[in-house]
């Protein structure tokens, strides 16, 4: 009596129903699944290009294009751009001591601000010069290259020091012109442009000008790009575009990036694209 | 009962299978969409604390403070700190002089959740007025001097005064283009006026040279000033708000004649729009009178004093102590007749315009991205 089974039509019926509700579910999952690779995919890009849309600005607001000794800018393209990208703070705690194009200057040590210390293997130096203490009009920064850099405790009061030896100074005499209490600023040339990986992608790519090796490989710094997704336009004062680098008073920067993943869209696999762009006004511009 | 025991389904286990598939979805899309609120609202924070910094550093250039910041000395630094209007942010950080003209304001921003922290820098220079001083007087128009008046080119220390440099060479007693302009009334051969020599004839005056100071013209001049007067007669003293030093009161220009006072080191730059009718008592500082001065009743003054037009003093009238040039745009003639003493003090020149000197932005380089 209690030996109960299923007939045969109860079992049909069950495994009909259990099919239906088992693609139901696979349904649900797969178009879940879907959507949120389609959303992690659309994070990704927004980070991309959030990412590119700050790190530039960052460093390109602080440059002086019309400096007169020598523009931050070193060369623009509408996809390339080669500055000087500022790297640390510091100040003169004594006069330099100077000779013609060479020099040695003393710094403070616990007066160095910036991302990172001084590396006289690829930084350059900008020094405070002034010439009538009376006018600030002509005011300069000298330029100069970091050859070596030493630490001591040469400062006033044996305080920590950092002194550094500085050859191919420009102008030549302008060091009589760097006092005391002078503000200094080191930098390193850095250049901006599209780089390709090895799968034919596109990225934002950087490299940094090494002394006596020249230019370093091209690192990817935040990607993919669209192919010529990395765009500048320059701009003089007056909002007119310009090509020449000590006219450039703004630089727009626009990014194209895309997904790294292909993601569904209708009946096709394909990648998201999306398009940021910013403008950068040069905060350092001679006045 | 035995019946209801053995009536088994799979109903439980679907429901069970069901409710963790979709507490999967749910947890996947809200994983998704927090990630989205973080990156927003760290941008928003960056922003904020960016914002803030920057305040924070432009607060102490436009808002700069001559009576404190003037007088640091060198390598020390004063602590400022602030929030954005409605709580936006909050800010804190140091103004330090590096040398004797130039200073670094170091700004730490903070987003109202005090979660991100930038750091910006400015540059900052001081921008005295370049008084170039060549004479005790130096006028272009014609000049009427006498009864016991004393126009001196010699340098003096004024009295009290300590940190004074070594004094100078003397100047001039009177500088002008033409030396038959003045005219003299009790005052024979020139014997109230001292000088080397007591007058200087300088042909090359001109209104321009007279109203230019370096790289600023004379309207430039009142952007630089912190104490704007209008016409009209006033008598100009030191006042106190409680203990303090009260420098919001218009006729407030210092304390020469009591250096260690609270109004001892206020040196305001003073622009009078218009005609200025000054009776007593004292006052320090840069003096610029976009108009004629009319001084009487012994007033002192400390500091380089400016004229558009003409000076006036008689009776018991102006002591100054520095240099005065009186421009003469309108040709009339200054008159220093009476008690009145013009008298060279590099001094006072030195002192009032480097503590009056407003700071300025580097022309170029001044903002740092301290981060």
């Amino acid at each position: 009596m209690n030996r109960r089974g299923f007939t045969l039509m109860e079992l049909l019926v069950g495994l009909v129903l259990v099919s239906a509700v088992g693609l139901s579910i696979y349904q649900l999952l797969t178009t879940n699944q879907r959507l949120y690779r389609q959303q992690a995919e659309r994070v990704d890009l927004n980070s991309t290009l959030r990412g590119a849309v700050s790190i530039l600005p960052s460093e390109l607001r602080e440059a002086n294009a019309r400096d007169s000794m020598e523009s931050d800018l070193a060369a623009i393209s509408s996809t390339a751009i080669t500055y000087k990208a500022m790297r640390s703070l510091g100040v003169l705690c004594q006069p330099p001591v100077s000779a013609a194009g060479t020099g040695t200057i003393t710094l403070w040590r616990s007066m160095m601000y910036g991302m990172r210390g001084i590396d006289p293997t690829r930084d350059s130096i900008l020094i405070f010069a002034e010439r009538d203490p009376g006018t600030r009009l002509d005011n300069y920064w000298i330029h100069a290259n970091v050859a070596t850099g030493t630490v001591g405790t040469t400062c006033p009061g044996a305080a920590p020091s950092l002194i550094l030896t500085l050859t191919n100074v420009y102008p030549s005499g302008g060091l009589a012109h760097a006092l005391e209490g002078a503000p200094i600023r080191t930098f390193e040339m850095v250049q901006v442009l599209t780089y390709t990986d090895g799968l034919g992608d596109a990225w934002l790519g950087a490299r940094q000008f090494v002394k006596g090796s020249g230019w370093s490989a091209t690192q990817p710094v935040i990607g993919p790009l669209e192919s010529g997704g990395l765009q500048f336009a320059f701009f003089d004062s007056l909002g007119v575009a310009t090509t020449t680098p000590s006219e450039v008073a703004r630089i727009g920067v626009t990014v194209a990036g895309m997904t790294q993943g292909l993601v569904r869209r209708g009946t096709s696999m394909e990648r998201l694209v999306d398009t940021l762009g910013t403008h950068v006004a040069l905060r350092n511009n001679t006045r | 009962m035995n019946s209801v025991r053995n009536e088994r389904g799979i109903a439980l286990a679907m429901a069970i299978f069901a409710l963790v598939v979709i507490g999967a979805l749910v947890a996947g899309s809200f994983f998704i969409g927090m990630q989205e609120q973080r990156v927003g609202r760290n941008t928003i924070a960056y922003q904020q604390a960016f914002s803030a910094a920057e305040e924070g550093a432009s607060q102490q250039v436009s808002g700069w403070t001559t009576g404190t910041l003037n007088q640091l000395p060198v390598g020390d630094s004063v602590l400022f700190a602030g929030t954005l209007p409605s709580n936006g942010g909050w800010f804190r950080g140091s103004t330090r002089r590096l040398s004797d003209l130039n200073y670094l304001v170091r700004s730490e921003g903070f987003s109202r959740d005090s979660a991100s922290r930038q750091q910006v820098g400015l540059l900052v220079r001081l921008r005295p007025i370049q008084f170039d001083v060549t004479a005790a007087l130096k006028t272009q128009g014609s000049l009427k001097i006498g009864g016991s008046s004393k126009i001196d080119g010699n340098d003096h220390y004024p009295p009290g005064w300590t940190g004074c440099p070594a004094l100078k060479a003397p100047l001039p007693g009177i500088q002008l283009p033409d030396a038959t302009k003045i005219q003299t009334s009790g005052c024979s051969a020139l014997s109230c006026v001292d000088g080397n020599p007591k007058v200087l004839e300088d042909p090359s005056i001109t209104v321009d040279g007279l109203t230019t100071f370096g790289d600023a013209s004379f309207d430039d001049l009142k952007a630089m000033a912190n104490k704007f007067v209008g016409p009209g007669t006033r008598k100009v003293q030191p006042t106190l708000s409680g203990t303090a030093c009260n420098k919001t009161d218009v006729n407030n220009w210092g304390d020469p004649l009591n250096p260690t006072a609270p109004c001892g080191d206020y040196f305001p730059i003073i622009w009078v729009e218009g005609d200025a009718n000054i009776n007593g008592i004292q006052g320090q500082g840069v003096l610029i009178v976009n108009g004629n001065l009319d001084v009487q009743g012994g007033f002192q003054f400390f500091g380089p004093v400016i004229v558009r037009q003409a000076v006036n003093t008689q009776g018991t009238g102006g002591h100054f102590n520095g240099g005065l040039i009186a421009a003469n745009v309108n040709f009339d003639q200054s008159v220093v007749l009476g008690d009145a003493v013009v008298n060279y003090s590099s001094c006072a020149v030195i002192k009032a315009l480097k503590n009056s000197a407003p700071g300025a932005l580097f022309q170029e380089r001044s903002w740092v991205n301290l981060n």
